[in-house]
Parts: C-alpha cells; structure tokens; sequence
C-alpha cells in the first residue's frame, strides 16, 4: 500500500492513475518497466538454461552412440580377424559333444583300415589337432600316424601325376614324402628313444603292419622299388630318400608326361 | 553482460564438440560398415567347404587327379546331398583313387584287396556320369591296361 504524492490518497502499485484525484502513479509506471525487465531477464535466462541443457544432452546422447558405435567395431573387428580361432573353437566344442557318434565313426574308418578318410575326418572335426583337449587322448597315436599316411599318399599321388609343365613340383613331393616318411616310421617304429617308445607302444600292431605295409606297396609300385629297396628306404636319411626318389622318378618318367 | 557472453561462448563451445562428435561417428559408422564386410567375408571363408563345385570341375578338366583326391577327401567329411557335377567329380575322384591303389595291389600281387578296388572302379564309373571320358586318361596316367 502506497499514498498519491498529490492527495495523499490510498494507492498501490499496480494503479497507473490516483483514483481519488486522477493524477498519474509515477512509481507504477517505473514498477510495470521493472517488471518488463525482470520479464525480460528471466526469458533469456530461462532459454539460455534450456539451450545449454539441451546441447548437453546432445553430448551425452553423441557420446553414448560413440561408445557403442566404438564397441561394436572392436566386436567386428576381434570376430573378423580370429574367425580361424572361432572356427577352431567351435569345431572342438562339437566334437566334444558329439564325441560318442564321432568314435563311433572313427571306429568305422578303421575297420575299413581307410586311414585316409580317419584322417580326413579328424582334421575335419578338428579331433586331436594341436591345442584340443584329452577327450580323444587313446586315438592320438592313430590320428598322428593316418595323418602321415595321408600326405605321404596325396604326395606320391602328385608325383605321379605330374606333367612336365610343373616338373619343378616334383622336388617338393618328394622332400614332403621323405619328411611324412620319417614321422610316420617314428610313430610306426620308435626306436629314439624309451619315452617315445611308451608313447606309441599302444598303437594297433595290425594298424601298424596295414599302414607300413601300404606304403610300401605304393613305394614299390609307383617308384620302382625292389623289397629290398623299400626296406632300406627305412634307413635313408631324408636327403637320401630324395636323392633315392628322384633318380627312380626319372626312371618312372615323372614330370616328362605331356598333358 | 559478462554472464551473457560466458554463455554464447559455452554454447559455441557445445556446438563444435557436437560437429566433432558428429564427424567421429560418421568415420565410425563406416568403419563399422566395412567391418561387418570384412566379418562376414572372413567368416564364409573360415566356415565355407574347402572345394567348390567349379574348383573340382577344373581339375578333372586339367586332369589334376592328385589334387582332385586331396580336394575330394577335404570336401567330402563336409557331406551335404550330392548332385550334377559335384557329384561326377566326386565319381573321377574315386575312379582315381580305386585305380591307384588297384594298381598298386596288382602288382603285389594282393588279388583280394586288387579285387576290391577294382570294384570299387565300376561303381565309381557309374557315378562319373558325362565324366566317364576322364577314365581313360586315369588308365593311361596310372598306366593301366
């Protein structure tokens, strides 16, 4: 409550004019310019707080989609670059479930003494490969030994089929049959030393004989060996054994076939 | 007045980290991009069969029968229901491979087990279909009458 300054009448400060004499309210028309200025004043801070609010939530939301933009592309990228290992990972966590069926048809294999299937298989599955677990520890010996077997019968294969556009191969089939060679006789026959000697004595002696055997037969057959010769080849170094290849391939005629 | 101008230099200051931030996550999208490609590339590689169809074709046509058999044992564990070519070549595989190893027990003189290739080469005859061409080559490699 406020007086007019003319009359003295009762006056407050919304009243622009006395309404006892009706003069003008000096002091209403300062507080309505006030007012307007606080008005004012509170708008701009009021939209100041909002744009600033408002951009930080920008930033915060920006910064989330980052983050998990930033994630899944570490995702991505690990999957991308060890889809081997996952491979690998994935392949032992199955064959360790289906172990049962998966004997089972090793077994089969076997008893078919088709040892390059067994191995074919194995590999596969990723059964007894190097950093699987024990779960097929009694067929180590088995799969080791039908692996040799295997590249010593792919790579005589190749030997033999080979024309004289890729002669120059015929180098390396010979060195990868001599080293295959001298694994598979070092599973076959230890004779190093006594701990690899209880390694493999588990091994099936008809497994051994049908393996040694076969090899023997195909040394015989596809490079001309005499009994004699295929028993010594036992006791060649691997140097020997290639020299021994290639001079008994130039007789065979391989690499000089025209396709 | 100097609030004010704190303000606008807060705002200006907001406003560029956000053309920043816009910036890092386009380049992040299309990393992203390009790396769900390079996943997914790397994933059909590390889980495809190891021989396709059109490989084994070549060699049967190159006559690269060693090769054939090592593709074929690969491909084969993969199993899957065979037909068309894929299933001819798997046919000049064994053809192959029976004829090898039927050599081999001949001239041993393993009648039984050179009986059971042999057999083994006229079922496989049959599966070669209009790849049958390809088992006089096999005789003439392996040198078989």
């Amino acid at each position: 409550m406020m007086k007019c300054k003319y009359c003295g009448g009762n006056l407050t400060l919304e009243q622009a004019y006395c309404p006892h004499c009706g003069r003008p309210n000096e002091e209403a028309e300062q507080h309505v310019r006030d007012m307007e200025h606080y008005k004012n004043n509170f708008e701009d801070t009021r939209s100041d707080v909002y744009e600033v609010a408002e951009k930080n939530t920008e930033i915060m939301s920006h910064t989330v989609i980052i983050t998990v933009l930033v994630i899944l592309c570490v995702i991505v990228f690990v999957v991308a670059t060890h889809s081997w290992s996952i491979r690998r990972e994935l392949l032992q966590l199955d064959s360790k479930i289906r172990q049962g069926s998966y004997v089972e048809q090793m077994e089969q294999y076997l008893e078919d003494e088709d040892y390059i299937e067994f191995s074919a298989f194995c590999d596969r599955h990723y059964i007894g490969a190097y950093g699987s677990d024990d779960s097929y520890e009694d067929y180590r010996l088995l799969i080791d030994a039908s692996g040799d077997y295997r590249y010593i019968y792919e790579n005589l294969m190749k030997a033999v089929t080979t024309d004289s556009n890729r002669s120059d191969m015929l180098y390396i089939y010979y060195q990868s049959i001599a080293e295959y060679y001298g694994r598979l006789e070092q599973i076959l026959q230890p004779v190093d030393n006594e701990y690899m000697e209880q390694q493999y004595q588990e091994l099936p002696e008809d497994k051994k004989e049908d393996m040694e055997a076969n090899v023997k037969i195909l040394l015989q057959t596809y490079f001309g060996m005499t009994q004699e010769e295929a028993e010594d080849f036992d006791t060649m170094s691997n140097a020997q054994k290639i020299v021994f290849m290639e001079e008994k391939g130039e007789v065979m005629g391989y690499g000089k076939s025209e396709k | 007045m100097v609030n004010l101008k704190n303000k606008r230099k807060q705002i200006r200051k907001q406003s560029r980290a956000l053309l920043i931030m816009n910036l890092v996550i386009i380049a992040l999208c299309l990393a992203l991009f390009g790396g769900i490609i390079l996943m997914f590339q790397e994933l059909q590689y590390a889980f495809a069969r190891p021989a396709q169809t059109d490989w084994l074709e070549s060699e049967v046509r190159n006559e690269d029968y060693a090769y054939l058999v090592a593709n074929y044992h690969e491909d084969k564990q993969y199993g899957g229901i065979l037909s068309g070519t894929r299933k001819e070549c798997y046919g000049v595989a064994e053809y192959f491979e029976a004829a090898f190893m039927y050599q081999a027990f001949s001239e041993a003189g393993d009648t039984e087990r050179a009986a059971r290739e042999k057999e083994k080469m006229d079922v496989a005859y049959e599966e070669m279909g209009e790849w049958n061409i390809a088992a006089d080559s096999i005789r003439e490699q392996l040198g078989l009458d």
